[in-house]
């Protein structure tokens, strides 16, 4: 059964079309948050939520575009929302221990290699906007005309954020992460360039 | 000038490294969501075809708690308090939240109880005091929520509560600067409280407990520097130091 077959049975009520739109998209919505996020519970919460308010209004999806980039949108407002309130929460947590949550958190991603867990850390010292590009483009895979429609910007708009953010965490690699600088961007040549 | 090797290698890296991510969603995720939707399904529609929750009351905020017991509170955890009784003072600091559509954002409720012994066993004293730029309708719609006439995890606590001695609205300070919170309860309670910190510099926290006055969400343990509490009606008088204290964040709903 192809997507579009499965949204209009969901649509019109069929559970196990719903059942099978969710666990399809599922995962890729969990993804999502978490990395907002960076915790496990919240990303729950925030999957949680967006799927029940995505599929209390599947009406209004446009059946003529794709359904995951219209899903992450969802995702990402959630996730960002409940970033926001959790930031104000714990606002007074952070202002003495700057960076606990954003750098520590990486206990429910596996990262093998101490490369990825400084390159994760990196990351996650990029603001949330950073963050977000990035994620969609190279963690979850998608095109940058789908990354345009999850976040409601121009295609134009996605190449120069994901080009600035890839600039910016570049400017991190190399200033606070020797060790990832040299076995990610190559070692630098007595002259500047590097190797 | 811009080096577009360096961002290629990068972008290889972020791509190698999605792939090595294992991503581990508790094991009822998706039956939860499911379960979600169901009761999505069941709420009532708004004018733009959005579905709206039916709720009573959804509050969010903060909790201060101190009392007389030693660190940490054997309450929280089901035990006897230290001592026979626990004497306390606490406030729920709303954030943001309404009652039957009444905006109540920015309110304080305070309490000072009484605890005569397993505080499971109930039959507890409080004394309430709601902030003094509290309305008369903002206070009866927190008193609504705190009784438990409009259920949720408040009406749990609520039915410890044998008897309430009295409710007046007085100035209230309730104050976190750093890791330090500032209770003052009129000139019923002071207390200055920090919570203990982890190796990493988070707070140390205590979850899924027996008993708690924010049910559904961790409690931050600490230490008292001060608390003073003179409530007659409950045979409060005194000023301790060093004993047990407790931070929060709450959301209630009902």
């Amino acid at each position: 059964m192809t997507e579009l077959e499965l949204v209009r049975l969901a649509k019109a009520g069929d559970r196990t079309a719903v059942a099978e739109l969710l666990s399809a998209n599922a995962t890729q919505a969990y993804r999502l948050a978490q990395h907002i996020l960076r915790n496990q519970a919240d990303a729950e919460d925030a999957t949680q939520s967006a799927l029940v308010k995505a599929f209390t209004n599947l009406g209004r999806f446009d059946e003529q575009r794709p359904f995951l980039p219209w899903l992450l949108r969802i995702v990402s407002h959630e996730a960002l929302n409940l970033q926001r309130a959790e930031r104000t929460r714990f606002n007074f947590w952070q202002r003495h221990n700057p960076g606990v949550q954003s750098e520590e958190s990486v206990e429910s991603v596996v990262l093998v290699r101490q490369q990825y867990r400084d390159l994760w850390r990196a990351m996650n010292r990029l603001n949330a906007s950073d963050r977000l590009v990035l994620t969609l483009s190279y963690f979850m895979g998608l095109r940058e005309a789908e990354v345009a429609t999850t976040l409601g910007i121009k295609l134009g708009t996605v190449k120069s954020r994901k080009h600035n953010a890839l600039a910016r965490l570049r400017s991190l690699v190399q200033r606070d992460f020797p060790g990832l600088r040299d076995e990610v961007l190559g070692r630098p040549e007595p002259d500047g360039t590097s190797s | 000038m811009t080096d577009y090797s360096e961002l290629e290698r990068l972008e290889s890296a972020l791509v190698e490294m999605g792939r090595g991510m294992a991503y581990a969603p508790t094991p009822d995720f998706l039956p939860s969501l499911l379960t979600g939707l169901e009761k999505a399904k069941g709420e009532r529609p708004t004018k733009g075809g959005d579905r709206r929750v039916n709720r009573a009351y959804q509050v969010e905020g903060s909790l201060l708690e101190v009392c007389t017991c030693d660190i940490i509170c054997p309450c929280w955890v089901g035990e006897d308090p230290d001592g026979g009784t626990c004497e306390s003072a606490l406030a729920w600091r709303i954030d943001k939240g309404e009652v039957n559509g009444l905006d109540v954002s920015g309110r304080i409720l305070a309490a000072l109880i009484h605890i005569p012994g397993n505080v499971l066993k109930g039959n507890w004293r409080a004394m309430i005091y709601v902030d003094d730029k509290t309305t008369p309708q903002q206070q009866q719609a927190l008193l609504d929520v705190w009784t438990g006439k409009l259920g949720g995890a408040m009406a749990d606590l609520a039915k410890l509560v044998g008897e309430v001695v009295g409710v007046e609205r007085v100035p209230i300070t309730f104050e976190v600067e750093g890791v330090q919170g500032t209770l003052k309860i009129g000139q019923a309670a002071e207390a200055r409280l920090a919570p203990f910190q982890g190796a990493m510099g988070q707070p140390t926290a205590l979850h899924d407990s027996i008993f708690s006055t924010i049910p559904g969400s961790p409690v931050y343990v600490g230490k008292a520097s001060l608390f003073r509490s003179n409530q007659p009606a409950l045979g409060h008088s005194f000023t301790i130091e060093g004993h047990s204290a407790l931070q929060g964040f709450f959301r209630f709903e009902g």
